[in-house]
């Protein structure tokens, strides 16, 4: 994986990783802001428009077309938190130039097109095309609606919301159903343009060799914008409730699903993921062994570090009856932790899990983007095998001081009304 | 050891793999990916919630078991006398899962260090059954609400309404998980006679791809592989009616819009005949349904669809074959109508072939991006085992199909009066 890194222009960088081995080539532009519950709404939107139609496309079924003609090219937008930064991402992808006839240029096309999505949009006199906002505008209000659907992740969220009450982190990554309604697609287009002056912009290409000219066009392409990025926090750490805070939510479902939150800064670095896969991220952890496996509660139990905001997240699905027991057993796992109550083993299972994840990395187009972004993030600079080395030197002390650190802020359970028999 | 094998190549993504006969029974397919770290692995057998009618040579009477005993064996299985399987893994480092569909069970690790120490506890588990009573009530309580979770869920839910409200007594109405009341059914004997059935190695696959090297594979498969004797099982499937049990069913769950699947109810095949009826069918209604349509923007210009419509792969095994497509809409019975409609044009008028060959092009490209990746070609090789084919063979089906089998297909297969239409809406369950 050899990446080089190139400034192109004010917070914007030009990442070129080339990997002989792949038969893709991706593009991926990040543009990164602070999470703002006023205007969350509308760039979701936005990144939605740019993906559905453009100038030279001016419908759906026409860029899908022109896609399709690209031996099914790719371009999706996609949209989530970073401690207190909002990234929204277009990524496309195109089968090397290889595998079609000759003389078809397959990654130019792929270039034009991106370029041409986010700077020639379907728009006109400063607003997007009407036709296509109503479209989109409705998609975004349904899949607003649409996230009750999956409990597991609604449960989190919602978890989410009373944890970090406050803070910009608890905004909904898509609006509020009554944000996204007083939305038009003037200022949907004027929320577009304020991202491409202000936000912090990264852009990453993914493909068997590097391809000099890419940077330089999208150079050019951001010439013309008067570039003036704003300060974005990818580490805003999340301050604990004096007293962990209690909710309830009654839903008519079959199965309660019980979300604790807890928040803390481990004193080493990378010490709490390693914990967390540890006492929960893995089929080997503490809680899979013991809540799942040994009483037999649930089919998952499961922690999460949620990068950026020095919060572990755990979360399992339950009989209501079963949801105290549970909670107690979760606790005491992590109070195991604590003092130190696990076999060394099973740190030395951890490290290997992490080393093997570690090792995978490269091995996928999206891999790839996801490590250099998250070095960047980090505003790190480890290597691959720099990383695995700070893993295997932790200790067992390490990993008691970062579950010491942590504190219990929200449990939150999703209480169910169907009973059974 | 003497083996059986065979190199198959694809020219157009420039990949091949090895097919070995190995003398125990198991058929292995391994891909060397050259200049990838991970390596990925599957263990699978043609054993999934549908097989619950069997039996062997010799036997008088076949055998029937509870719903959802497949799925039960699986999570079982990772329990040895003396260890858990993910105990063991763990020493490696290897990411290891399972799952367990209609017609298959799967067990499986992805690692990018020790793969071959994680190979060995993959066959070694595989081949070690071990059940007490005492664990297998332990696991009612795991999988009960591994069931109550799925109960929770409306993708879930609309999905198997539409196929009970295809197949009268096929089991593929069965949910693949069983019931909370008939897993209560399930002890040890049940398990070891499942096992002993379906768990012989003429009836499974090692598939592997990615850093791997196919002498070492060998190798290994030499040592731990127990040969087995065909044992002649046979399998039983009720008749099945050609026509649906009903035209409609809907259900009231916790969503937002509501959820819908049409589901287009074909006579089974199987073989490269199926694969070949598989892709036409896809194609065809891609180019009459997908997002390039006439009728697709129609729908989401009235705010009759959304984003979340989708034309699913066809939904295909042994004796049973349908199409199915679905997402959200405020208004499923028009969108249903539209769609009928479309349907009976296109057999008097015709379709877009244009349309029609930008799909194919479209598929070529997927399947040219699958051999980008570790996984992928480990699971199509393993895919391809079950449905009784060589790897590779969809790129060939995809140069085959002409405009004139999808108008074939359309006309003489494709039954506007044998549906289903599949709605969850919003509102408490009854």
């Amino acid at each position: 994986m050899k990446e080089t890194i190139e400034k192109i222009g004010e917070s914007l960088e030009f990442i070129s990783i080339a990997e002989p081995k792949f038969k893709t080539n991706t593009l991926e532009l990040v543009f990164m802001v602070p999470v703002s519950k006023e205007k969350n709404a509308a760039y979701a939107l936005a990144m939605s428009l740019l993906t559905y139609s453009c100038k030279d496309y001016p419908g759906y079924a026409e860029l899908t077309k022109k896609l399709h003609a690209m031996y099914g090219a790719s371009l999706n937008y996609g949209i989530s938190k970073r401690g207190d930064v909002l990234q929204l991402s277009v990524e496309a992808s195109v089968i090397d130039n290889r595998y079609v006839p000759e003389g078809t240029d397959l990654l130019a096309e792929l270039t034009d097109l991106l370029l041409g999505c986010l700077f020639a949009p379907n728009a006109e006199n400063g607003a997007f095309s009407d036709r296509e906002f109503r479209i989109q505008k409705q998609d975004l209000l349904d899949a607003i609606e649409a996230e009750i659907n999956n409990k597991r992740s609604y449960a989190m969220t919602r978890a989410a919301r009373t944890a970090f009450e406050g803070e910009p982190f608890a905004a909904p990554l898509y609006g509020e159903k009554e944000d996204v309604e007083a939305l038009d697609p003037a200022a949907v287009y004027a929320a577009y343009e304020e991202l491409l002056r202000t936000a912090v912009i990264r852009i990453y290409h993914v493909g068997p060799a590097a391809a000099p000219m890419l940077a330089d066009r999208f150079r050019t392409a951001f010439a013309d914008v008067a570039r003036c990025p704003v300060a974005v926090a990818f580490h805003a750490p999340s301050p604990c409730k004096a007293e962990t805070v209690r909710v309830n939510d009654p839903m008519p479902v079959n199965q309660s699903k019980l979300v604790i939150v807890c928040k803390g800064t481990a004193p080493k670095p990378f010490a709490m993921n390693l914990m967390s896969t540890m006492f929960g991220a893995a089929p080997f952890s503490m809680l899979f062994m013991n809540v799942r496996e040994k009483m037999s509660l649930c089919y998952y139990c499961a922690s999460r570090v949620i990068a950026g905001k020095k919060a572990l997240f755990i979360d399992s699905g339950v009989e209501l009856e079963n949801a105290e027991k549970a909670c107690e057993a979760i606790l005491a796992q992590l109070d195991a932790v604590r003092q130190g109550d696990f076999d060394d083993e099973l740190l030395a299972d951890a490290k290997h899990s992490m080393l093997n994840q570690l090792r995978g990395i490269g091995d996928t187009p999206s891999s790839c983007i996801s490590w250099s972004h998250r070095q960047f993030c980090n505003g790190e600079s480890h290597t691959i095998d720099e990383l695995a080395d700070i893993y295997e030197a932790m200790t067992r002390q390490d990993m008691m001081d970062a579950a010491n650190a942590l504190q219990v802020d929200t449990i939150y359970l999703m209480q169910q009304e169907v009973q059974h028999a | 050891m003497h083996r059986d094998m065979r190199e198959i190549r694809c020219e157009q993504a420039g990949e091949s793999c090895l097919i070995v006969k190995h003398p125990s029974g198991l058929e292995i397919r391994i891909m060397e990916m050259p200049g990838f770290h991970t390596a990925h692995a599957l263990f699978g057998t043609r054993y999934g919630s549908i097989n619950n009618r069997f039996r062997l040579k010799g036997d008088a009477e076949y055998t029937q078991v509870p719903d959802g005993i497949a799925h039960f064996l699986e999570h079982k299985l990772f329990e040895n006398e003396d260890c858990d399987a993910f105990a063991q893994y763990a020493k490696t480092g290897a990411n290891a899962n399972a799952y367990t569909s209609f017609d298959r069970t799967c067990y499986l690790f992805s690692c990018s260090e020790n793969f071959a120490e994680s190979l060995e506890i993959l066959l070694s588990f595989v081949q070690a059954p071990y059940f007490t009573q005492a664990s297998v009530d332990k696991e009612q309580g795991i999988i009960g609400q591994e069931i109550r979770m799925y109960d929770d869920e409306p993708s879930w839910q609309v999905f198997f309404n539409a196929l009970r409200g295809m197949y009268h007594s096929h089991p593929v109405n069965i949910d693949i998980a069983g019931t909370v009341e008939s897993i209560a059914e399930i002890d040890a004997d049940l398990l070891y006679r499942c096992y002993n059935t379906f768990y012989n190695l003429h009836n499974m696959v090692l598939s592997v791809a990615g850093n791997v090297k196919a002498d070492e594979v060998l190798a290994i498969c030499d040592r731990l592989l127990k040969p087995c004797e065909d044992q002649g099982l046979e399998q039983v499937f009720p008749d099945e009616p050609y026509e649906v049990v009903t035209a409609e069913t809907e259900a009231a769950m916790s969503v937002g819009a509501p959820m819908f699947y049409l589901g287009f109810k074909l006579r089974p095949r199987s073989g490269y005949a199926l694969l070949k009826a598989e892709l036409t069918a896809y194609m065809l209604m891609l180019t009459l349904l997908g997002n390039t349509s006439a009728f697709y923007q129609e729908m989401t210009e009235q705010g009759l669809l959304n984003s979340e419509f989708a034309v699913d792969t066809p939904f295909s095994g042994n004796g049973y074959f349908a199409l199915l497509c679905g997402g959200e809409s405020r208004d499923p019975r028009a969108v249903r109508d539209r769609i009928l409609q479309v349907i009976e044009d296109a057999k008097v008028n015709g379709f877009d072939t244009e349309t029609f060959e930008l799909t194919r092009r479209t598929h070529y490209g997927a399947m040219i991006r699958s051999c980008n990746n570790v996984e992928s070609n480990a699971t199509n090789m393993l895919n391809a085992f079950i449905s009784e084919m060589e790897p590779f063979e969809s790129i060939r089906a995809l140069s085959e199909i002409t405009v004139a089998d999808a108008e074939r297909f359309l006309r003489e297969e494709l039954d506007t009066a044998n549906i289903t239409l599949s709605i969850v809406h919003n509102g408490k369950e009854a």
